[in-house]
């Protein structure tokens, strides 16, 4: 199955959503925010637990040794005790989903895989539209926001993924990163269907040039006014955006639409954003097939 | 009975005139009196309310259905509209001492204003500190200290990291713990990979991991000290956040209360509270508990929120108040006075609060007038010892029974108690009054001032005017018709048939407030506009009617001839007494025959009720005192030398009282004279040792039980009965008892002394004693010493035979 593009606006459709849960809180925060996605989307809900055959490895090593991240002691690693400690995230981790899902009319159901999480991912993302994950793993003691395998998923995920922090939630403010590619227009459309017509999406504008700024805003509010979309402007250049980040970066409640920069300069910045804010992040990276 | 002295019709009834009353109906008089005749009470009712002392509570005494509670409350309320208004009272969370709450006194009023107060400081303290919490300067600067501690931790793990990548190892996350494990480009190897290694390659891993272990250790035990260090700092941007938030409306409320040491104390505490929980108060990301126990578990944790904690529990609101208060407490359990703490059931536990504390009659009545009902006070358990301990202690202090008890030891509220100021009227019988008196040595210091409720008052004229207005004040407050003036008159003369004495009234309102209703209903029957004396006459026939199936059934006995009653003719040793029956407020007379035995014997009179244990002491001993009568007057110069016997006879129950001695005497000396007794009468009253009739209770009653047998039988014109002198001022006879005697149909002959009667009973003079000690002849007197001496010979001559014989 290949997501759809709506030809008329180029936004994104999404029928089928795969999230892939661990026990961390953050997870929690993004199996929240795939319920509130599907229940807007009409969307089914599919969640994956993924038994990471490298901690199974782990037990049978001849240096099995782990150091508890509470107590710091150096302990032997059995594969029994490992099992024991997968098998019991697995089951919190399901009781939880039904949970959730139960508590609406959302159609959703469950898996547990075994296998390498990020090899895992990307061969069940080809039955979905929308992969939702939270921003990083269990691992508490990591440098930078997002986890490891987070970071290898957005590097191998074409499809779009929504990524949330521990704590935070969607809703609003909804604000867009405005790029004036395809990308672009399809954030800028997608953002649109999750308003409401009262509301106001917010466009970031990141340019050095003010010529440039300036016929971005111009066409933004033509397509405002066309589509009788509130809008306000927040436009900052590459010596600015810090500020800009330091502003949003306490926000917990709202949605950045943050569509793929393919260039160098870009890329850096597209890291910057998922490092630095809290806001759950929709990226979206490549065009919609058209069905 | 030609001669003989008897009572004219005038004399056996006191009839009230309406004109004398001075209206027309009770609708013309606007006087409202409440109490009559009860000077005494009244004095001690004033001694009690006016002294403040301690202990100078009021015990109402009096028998039931006289009005007591009215009265008392109606001197209290007069009292209590010019006494000051006592304070509000207040319970307050006491964050030192959680379990006892505490307890401020605040001027009337002030209690509810200052709770709609704290209300409104708590509404007031959410926005302002959600606003506080939720504001981009304090969302920056917390997540500011949150990312310096994480960047500060990723320093470190980013330096373990780059020592693991160089070592060729990877940092892996396991449920638990962090593991090191063996890499190379396409990630962790596999256990079969590492197991090809050499042993050196393994030895130098072993090695790498067991020295970023060392590493890893110390970082793991730096991380908790920087968290402490970063959750002190945002608490200190949470108190100054805070403090800032509340510390406005905190000195607002302190300016007003700023004369009441005790609240702003309060009002201290709750900023203290505030800047000490701020985490209360952050935008919450708790999740729904999932398990029983995680619920449960928060619910211990938290007991009630933090902003709950600040709310005001009134416990006597005095706001709309003028003067003291009057209570009076219907149901007087020990929670009920004393106060309690309630409970509410939650996940199947009892759990309270300060706010659960509810106020007793004590505390609604502090600072004013309690009234209790002594009987109701006494039946419930442990309330009477509650009452006197918050009385000794003059303070309340609420308990429960368990606790007050040391039954039980599960942990309560223990509230801080309240000073105890309030003067206590108990209304209850005498006999409660003297039982206390006698048997609970505390009573006397707590209730000094007895206030003791006449049951009759003099029926004067003065009394008569107010007993006439204290009755248009029960039919006032009953919402009755008006009654007329005649059917006022009737229910005064009513009253005094209550009282059984014609110049005495009946202050037992509740018969008469009875029978007013009563009456009202008759009036709507009969069409009447305004109630008449017939309607009352109805209301008054209609509850005799209502009681009286026993004595219709005693007289349908007696008309049957099953109980023998002899209503004409003569008999030897027999008589007519007349006795009265009490079902609860209805009496009624009965006519029973006494007859006597008399044969040889040792002086001895026996009375066969007595040796067959059915005879009350006061009736034996009115027995012995014949005896001592006949010993005295014709026993002087030859001993008593008979043995008599005297019976009630068919008296299947019971007899008690000493108001048919005197017609036990009379079929006494009839049997010892062998002169016969006249059985058209019947005689009642007691008599003393020398021969005096003495009054006796139930006389109306007594003397219509006989006319009703007579009646029924047909009245000859010569029937009547002897009643003692001195019960003439009690005589308020039925009217058809009345009409009887006015024409001549039936007689009533007051007696002062047997000799007196024994004449009207046998028609034979009863002779005066004479100088020499002898009797006229032909005297009942002389025939009855006669008779006498007679029987000391014959016992002598039969001594004297015996003894030959046995020689």
């Amino acid at each position: 199955m290949e997501t759809t593009v709506n030809k008329a606006n180029q936004t994104l459709c999404v029928d089928r959503i795969l999230i892939s849960l661990d026990s961390s809180r953050h997870s929690f925060a993004a199996l929240q925010a795939a319920i509130q996605l599907a229940d807007h989307f009409n969307a089914a809900i599919h969640g994956v637990f993924i038994e990471d055959i490298t901690l199974l490895g782990l037990a049978k090593m001849p240096f099995r040794q782990e150091v508890g991240e509470y107590s710091a002691i150096v302990r032997d690693i059995s594969s029994d005790d490992m099992s024991r400690g997968i098998q019991v995230q697995s089951r919190w981790i399901i009781r939880t989903f039904n949970k959730l899902i139960n508590q609406t009319d959302i159609q959703g159901d469950f898996a547990v895989l075994r296998g390498k999480v990020s090899e895992i991912i990307a061969n069940e993302m080809k039955n979905y539209d929308l992969l939702v994950m939270g921003k990083s793993g269990t691992n508490t003691m990591q440098p930078g926001r997002l986890g490891s395998t987070t970071k290898a998923t957005i590097q191998e995920q074409m499809k779009p993924i929504l990524l949330v922090e521990e704590g935070n939630q969607l809703g609003f403010p909804m604000i867009v990163l405005f790029e004036n590619t395809t990308l672009g227009m399809i954030s800028l459309e997608t953002c649109k269907s999750l308003i409401d017509p009262d509301d106001t999406i917010i466009i970031v504008i990141l340019d050095d040039d003010p010529d440039s700024k300036q016929s971005k805003k111009t066409f933004l509010s033509e397509w405002a006014s066309k589509n009788h979309i509130n809008i306000s402007f927040q436009c900052y250049d590459s010596r600015t955006l810090g500020r800009y980040i330091q502003k949003i970066k306490g926000l917990k409640k709202g949605l950045f639409i943050l569509p793929h920069m393919q260039n160098l300069t870009g890329e850096q910045m597209e890291n910057l954003f998922l490092e630095r804010i809290c806001l759950p992040i929709l990226l979206i990276k490549t065009p919609p097939k058209s069905e | 009975m030609s001669g003989i002295p008897e009572l004219i019709s005038k004399e056996l009834y006191r009839k009230c005139d309406p004109q004398q009353l001075g209206f027309e109906t009770t609708a013309e008089i606007d006087e409202e009196v409440n109490i009559v005749g009860q000077e005494r009470a009244s004095s001690a009712i004033n001694l009690g309310m006016n002294i403040s002392h301690p202990g100078y509570n009021i015990f109402v005494l009096g028998p039931t259905g006289m009005g007591k509670r009215e009265i008392i409350q109606n001197f209290f309320k007069e009292k209590a509209a010019n006494d000051t208004t006592p304070p509000d009272w207040i319970y307050v969370y006491d964050f030192n001492t959680p379990d006892q709450p505490e307890a401020i006194e605040l001027p009337p009023g002030k209690g509810s204003g200052y709770a709609k107060d704290i209300d409104g400081l708590i509404e007031e303290m959410q926005t302002a500190l959600s606003a506080a919490f939720d504001s981009e300067e304090y969302q920056n600067r917390r997540q500011g200290i949150i990312e310096t501690f994480k960047e500060k931790q990723s320093e470190l793990f980013k330096d373990l990291q780059e020592k693991a990548n160089q070592a060729g190892l990877a940092m892996i996350k396991t449920p638990s713990g962090i593991a090191f494990a063996p890499r190379d480009d396409e990630g962790v190897l596999s256990p079969d990979e590492v197991n090809k290694l050499s042993e050196e390659e393994r030895d130098q891993i072993a090695q790498n991991i067991e020295r970023l272990q060392e590493d890893l250790q110390k970082i793991l035990q730096q991380v908790p000290v920087w968290q402490r260090d970063a959750k002190q700092e945002i608490k200190g941007i949470n108190k100054e956040m805070a403090n800032f938030a509340i510390g406005g409306l905190i000195n607002e409320l302190i300016e007003k209360y700023n004369d009441h040491d005790e609240i702003v104390e309060h009002i201290n505490q709750i900023q203290d509270q505030v800047l000490e929980n701020t985490d209360e108060f952050l935008p919450s990301n708790d999740q729904e508990p999932t398990r029983f126990i995680e619920m449960i578990s928060r619910q211990q944790n938290g007991g009630i929120a933090l902003m709950e904690k600040f709310k005001v529990n009134i416990i006597i609101d005095n706001s709309e108040r003028r003067g003291a208060p009057v209570i009076f407490e219907n149901n007087p359990t020990y929670p009920n006075l004393i106060g309690r703490v309630e409970h509410y059931a939650q996940m199947g536990m009892l759990r309270t609060d300060y706010r659960m504390i509810k106020p007793g009659a004590m505390h609604r009545a502090n600072g004013g007038y309690l009234i209790l009902d002594a009987r109701k006070l006494l039946t419930q358990p442990y309330a009477w010892e509650g009452l006197k301990r918050a009385l000794q202690s003059k303070e309340i202090e609420i308990e429960s029974i368990g606790q007050a008890l040391s039954l039980i030891s599960t942990v309560s509220l223990k509230p801080e108690p309240i000073p105890l100021d309030l003067k206590i009227a108990l209304v209850g019988e005498r006999l409660l009054y003297y039982l206390l008196v006698q048997y609970d040595p505390e009573f006397s210091e707590l209730f000094k001032v007895e206030a003791d409720f006449e049951t009759e008052i003099e029926w004067d004229e003065t009394n008569q005017e107010l007993y006439a207005k204290l009755i248009a004040t029960v039919i006032k407050n009953a919402k009755t018709k008006p009654f007329k003036n005649s059917a006022v008159a009737r229910l005064i003369e009513q009253s005094a048939r209550q009282a059984s004495d014609s110049e005495r009234l009946n202050t037992h309102l509740q018969n008469i407030s009875d029978l007013i209703i009563e009456s009202d209903y008759w009036a709507n029957e009969n069409g009447h506009e305004t109630v008449d004396d017939l309607d009352v006459q109805r209301a008054i026939d209609a509850q005799i009617q209502r009681a009286d199936r026993l004595r219709e059934k005693f007289q349908e006995s007696i008309l049957r001839d099953i109980n023998l009653i002899s209503t004409e003719g003569e008999e030897i040793g027999q008589i007519n007494g007349l006795s009265v029956y009490s079902l609860g407020s209805f009496m009624f007379g009965k006519p029973t025959r006494i007859t006597a035995q008399v044969n040889l014997g040792k002086g001895q009179v026996i009375d066969i009720e007595r040796e067959v244990e059915m005879g009350g002491p006061i009736h034996s001993k009115g027995v012995l005192i014949l005896a001592g009568f006949l010993k005295g007057r014709y026993a002087q110069e030859v001993p008593l030398s008979l043995s008599a016997s005297l019976v009630f006879e068919q008296s299947y129950g019971g007899v008690d009282g000493d108001s048919a001695s005197s017609t036990e005497l009379y079929a006494l000396l009839s049997a010892i004279a062998e002169v016969p007794i006249k059985q058209n009468l019947a005689v009642t009253g007691s008599v003393n040792q020398h021969g005096q009739i003495q009054a006796i209770g139930g006389v109306n009653q007594k003397v219509e039980g006989f006319y009703d047998i007579c009646k029924q039988r047909g009245l000859t014109g010569n029937q009547g009965v002897l009643i003692p002198k001195s019960n003439i001022t009690h005589l308020m006879l039925r009217r058809d008892v009345i009409e009887s005697v006015k024409t001549g149909k039936f007689h009533i002959y007051p007696v002062d002394h047997i000799d007196e009667g024994i004449e009207i009973l046998t028609g034979i003079k009863s002779g005066e004693k004479q100088a020499d000690g002898s009797y006229p002849a032909n005297s009942f007197n002389a025939i009855v010493k006669g008779k006498l001496e007679c029987l000391a010979r014959k016992l002598r001559e039969f001594g004297k035979t015996s003894g030959n014989h046995s020689e």
